[in-house]
């Protein structure tokens, strides 16, 4: 029978806020990245129209469209900042980025892989049938899948998908009893604009500046360019010539985590995040299979705020020698600080806990 | 009172002159014993005529893994990856007397996007699925949708047959559309619906499908890969400027396929032929019945490439219009004195183990074998082998993320992959990215048909892009060659296959396998890929 009262996964914030974990991380671009915002705008190489010329004499107009025989280059992402009354447009990698980017490692990596892969649930879906048609209702495999039935994979532990849906939240619509089910989630994640000072697009000497306008000046972009080779021919493939821009690698920018009412699963995964972003496996933006993407965290804290005490698994774990965040805030004033050090494997012991009873549907789906 | 040119009239009665002086010797059917000649700087790799094998589910259903591996770029000649590229605007003359402007490279640098130079993993990707796509006959990645060129005011592109007119005074005669590549690929071969089982290179590369035929707003047929190519930089020191040779032109490139309908290169050529009148001249267009294959080009010394050209062209045919300039290259490992190497990586996500075990033979399919990177493939630049293959992976399940990735370094045989592969494409593969034991060989010389003065009846000489004589069928003339019955008058090149087969080194370099039997097996047709041997 399904439980009708929602559970502490689908009412996270019902006791009210007793906790509050801020992560901050300086992440570093090891190989270029490219986030684009849907948006383009004009450039041109300026000469003699030489076809077999190439990358000479480039002439750039930020946010102005292409005219006449100008080309059109898809731009990088952008915010617009107030500084000194003015709108100023800074290159920035969106949040929203990064959070999809950790919520589909998470999902690949920890979520019963019948619940999000088509592929393996028809390749292994007559073999499990029955063990799924036991657990759930025939609705379920008939297509018509409903409010209760997501529910009881939401809430049931050995799925993993509670630790997403906990963590992030949780939207559905359109389901067949018409009936919206949502719940707020525990993150919150904010980035800031690339460091950079005074930086602009690449350029080499043989191209000009006169009359270049090149946007936003806080981040290096570089222009690559590929070009497909037919197959039959291995000749350039028609129309297949494209130029593109993306961030040069090197360059850096913080990010802030704050999860509400953290949990110790919590610092297991954020542990796992780490060390998947360093490894290069947790990659951000496009052109990930040509490499892009990969960033190293150069720099973080952990900090447990909390109205009493850490929990007791945590509390010999927690280290007062990392810097802190910014003391004005009023979390300082008013809760207990933790700082903690998550580089120790034991963090990940409850998530391995967690993780670890898998229902005997998954191991036949190995 | 009408003006006569006298010298124009000249001119016009020598031409019908030695016209019929040629007709004359055609007519009595003299043969010509053209010269010797090497093998193109190509082959191609047939296909299937079953269309693309589909990935088992057998296979998908294994085990999966995730990890990268990393490995050493071994450079056998000098490897070019085009950055940035200055010409020379030399002026001349068109037919009419117009000033035009020649170009001709100045130099080529290395790939090199300000962060350094760099090989592009968007580069060692392309060589790796080029060569599994073919391997495992699977479906073609980059293809042109239409072989459409325009030459000035001239159609010159790939055509194939569409209507048909018949003529009495010169034979049949077909109407030609601008060869369609869907059209001349085996059923099977570039779809664009949606896929409902896909090959093992979408499998693992991904894909895109453009499909004109869905509604608005609905997603394209598409995948996600599987595979992450890095980009390996490169220090500066390794970098030397080597020779390389361009044809002065207003916009052709010597090297880059000059796909013409009156060369049957490109595509198996249907029996018949498009006549046309250009120009005052009979020309005559191959038109396409199927594709011919996925291109590959043979390992060779660039520097003995680039001199033969040097000699044989700009010396003893002064063609004067072929020009040096330098080009930024990559040196050979094997020549570089310092400790420098070149490493890459590949990561892999979600990989079934048969395939990261197909991953690693792609890469070092064989220690006689190498793969081609970059540009000038032509002239025998971009010849590389991966090698020192280090694999780490960990097996996909929410138990294996909490502990360290493990070592594995198999030793991948095509025994290990053999229910993967296409075993005829394996043949074509093996043949032509086999290295030379000696490089210096001749028999590991590999250059286009000489680029003529036009002035001599040897067909071998003459200017590579005109027939001289009317042939009264494609099939007539493919006949001819094969009987090695060729006049002066016949154009040599027409047809790709009887070219190669009758070039000096051909069995020095196809081997046994395809010079057997009176070539029984050097054909470029689609094949029955259930039939015949290893």
């Amino acid at each position: 029978m399904i439980e009708q009262v929602k559970t502490a996964v689908e009412t996270p914030f019902l006791a009210g806020v007793h906790s509050v974990l801020k992560v901050e991380w300086e992440l570093e671009l090891v190989t270029p990245l490219c986030i684009k915002n849907g948006h383009s705008f004009a450039w041109k190489s300026v000469g003699d129209g030489s076809k077999k010329r190439r990358n000479y004499k480039t002439e750039f107009k930020w946010n102005k469209p292409p005219k006449g025989d100008e080309n059109e280059i898809a731009d990088l992402h952008y915010s617009i900042f107030i500084e000194n009354g003015k709108p100023v447009p800074k290159y920035q990698v969106p949040a929203s980025s990064l959070r999809g980017a950790l919520r589909a490692w998470t999902i690949r990596h920890l979520v019963n892989r019948f619940l999000w892969d088509e592929e393996w649930h028809s390749l292994h879906h007559e073999k499990n049938k029955n063990d799924l048609q036991n657990f759930l209702k025939p609705d379920f495999d008939a297509g018509k899948i409903k409010i209760a039935d997501i529910r009881k994979i939401v809430i049931n532990k050995k799925y993993g998908f509670g630790l997403v849906a906990g963590l992030f939240g949780m939207t559905l619509e359109n389901l067949d009893d018409k009936e919206n089910y949502a719940h707020a989630g525990r993150l919150y994640i904010e980035t800031e604009p690339f460091k950079g000072k005074n930086k602009k697009l690449k350029l080499d000497t043989t191209w000009m500046e006169t009359g270049n306008n090149y946007g936003p000046n806080n981040a290096v972009r570089q222009i690559t360019w590929r070009g497909p080779v037919d197959r039959i021919t291995h000749g350039a493939k028609d129309k297949g010539f494209h130029t593109f821009l993306e961030f040069e690698a090197g360059q850096s920018f913080n990010t802030f985590f704050t999860i509400i009412n953290p949990k110790p699963v919590d610092l297991g995964l954020l542990r796992l995040w780490q060390n998947e972003i360093n490894t290069g496996f947790l990659r951000l933006g496009g052109l990930a299979s040509v490499g892009r993407g990969r960033l190293e965290i150069m720099d973080n804290s952990t900090v447990w705020y909390s109205k009493s005490t850490l929990p007791k698994k945590i509390t010999k774990f927690r280290s007062d020698s990392k810097k802190t965040n910014n003391e004005k805030s009023v979390l300082n004033e008013t809760w207990k600080k933790y700082p903690l050090d998550i580089s120790n494997k034991v963090y990940e012991t409850d998530l391995f806990d967690f993780v670890k009873n898998d229902l005997q549907i998954e191991k036949g789906g190995k | 009172m009408a003006r006569i040119n006298i010298n124009s009239l000249i001119k016009r009665h020598e031409k019908k002159e030695e016209k019929a002086s040629q007709n004359k010797r055609h007519e009595q059917g003299e043969t010509f014993k053209h010269a010797e000649y090497q093998m193109n700087p190509f082959e191609f790799v047939p296909v299937s005529a079953y269309g693309p094998k589909k990935l088992s589910n057998v296979i998908m259903k294994e085990k999966r893994f995730e990890g990268f591996l990393e490995y050493d770029l071994k450079v056998i000649t000098p490897l070019h990856i085009s950055g940035k590229i200055s010409v020379n605007r030399i002026p001349g003359k068109d037919k009419k007397g117009r000033t035009i402007y020649h170009q001709v490279y100045n130099y080529k640098d290395f790939y090199n996007t300000c962060g350094g130079y760099s090989i592009p993993g968007s580069s060692i990707r392309g060589v790796l699925e080029s060569f599994l796509e073919s391997l495992t006959n699977s479906d073609f990645t980059n293809l042109t949708p239409e072989y459409k060129q325009k030459h000035g005011d001239r159609f010159v592109g790939i055509q194939m047959k569409s209507g048909q007119n018949c003529s009495p005074s010169k034979g049949t005669k077909f109407y030609g559309d601008p060869c369609m590549t869907r059209k001349v690929l085996p059923k099977g071969y570039n779809k664009t619906e949606k896929i409902v089982n896909v090959d093992v290179v979408q499998y693992m590369f991904g894909f895109v499908k453009e499909d004109k035929k869905k509604k608005k707003n609905e997603q394209a047929p598409a995948s996600k890969g599987r595979l992450i190519f890095e980009n390996i930089n490169i220090d500066p020191f390794l970098l030397k400027d080597n020779d390389a040779l361009d044809v002065v032109s207003k916009d052709s490139v010597f090297g880059v396929p000059n796909i013409r309908g009156n060369t049957a290169w490109y595509f198996n050529a249907n029996e018949n032929l498009l006549y046309r009148k250009t120009r005052g001249h009979d020309t005559y267009h191959a038109l396409a019945e199927t594709v011919r294959g996925r291109k590959f080009y043979f390992h060779q010394s660039p520097k003995k490439c680039i001199q033969y050209y040097k000699d044989e062209w700009n010396t003893k045919l002064k063609v004067s219009k072929l020009k040096e300039y330098q080009v930024k290259c990559v040196q050979p490992t094997d020549e570089n004195a310092s400790e420098l190497a070149l490493t890459g990586k590949v990561y892999f996500t979600d990989l079934p183990k048969s395939l990261l075990n197909l991953l690693i033979f792609a890469l070092n399919p064989g220690s006689d074998m190498g793969h081609k990177m970059g540009g000038l493939k032509p002239f025998g630049f971009g010849s590389v082998q991966f090698q020192n293959i280090q694999v780490k992976k960990r097996e996909i399940n929410r138990n294996s993320i909490f502990s360290s990735m493990n070592d594995y370094t198999p030793n991948i045989g095509k025994k290990d992959i053999q229910n993967l592969i296409d075993q005829k494409a394996w043949q074509w593969l093996k043949t032509i990215h086999r290295m030379p034991k000696n490089w210096d060989s001749t028999n590991h010389l590999f250059v286009y048909p000489k680029f003529g003065t036009g002035k001599t009846d040897n067909p071998y000489k003459k200017d590579f892009a005109k027939p001289q004589a009317i042939p009264t069928s494609a099939k007539e003339h493919n006949i001819k060659m094969q009987q090695n019955k060729l006049t002066e008058h016949d154009k040599l090149t027409f047809y790709f296959d009887m070219y190669q087969r009758n070039a000096a080194n051909f069995k020095a370099v196809m081997g046994e396998y395809f010079s057997k039997n009176d070539y029984a097996n050097y054909t470029h047709e689609p094949y029955d890929p259930e039939e015949g041997d290893e």
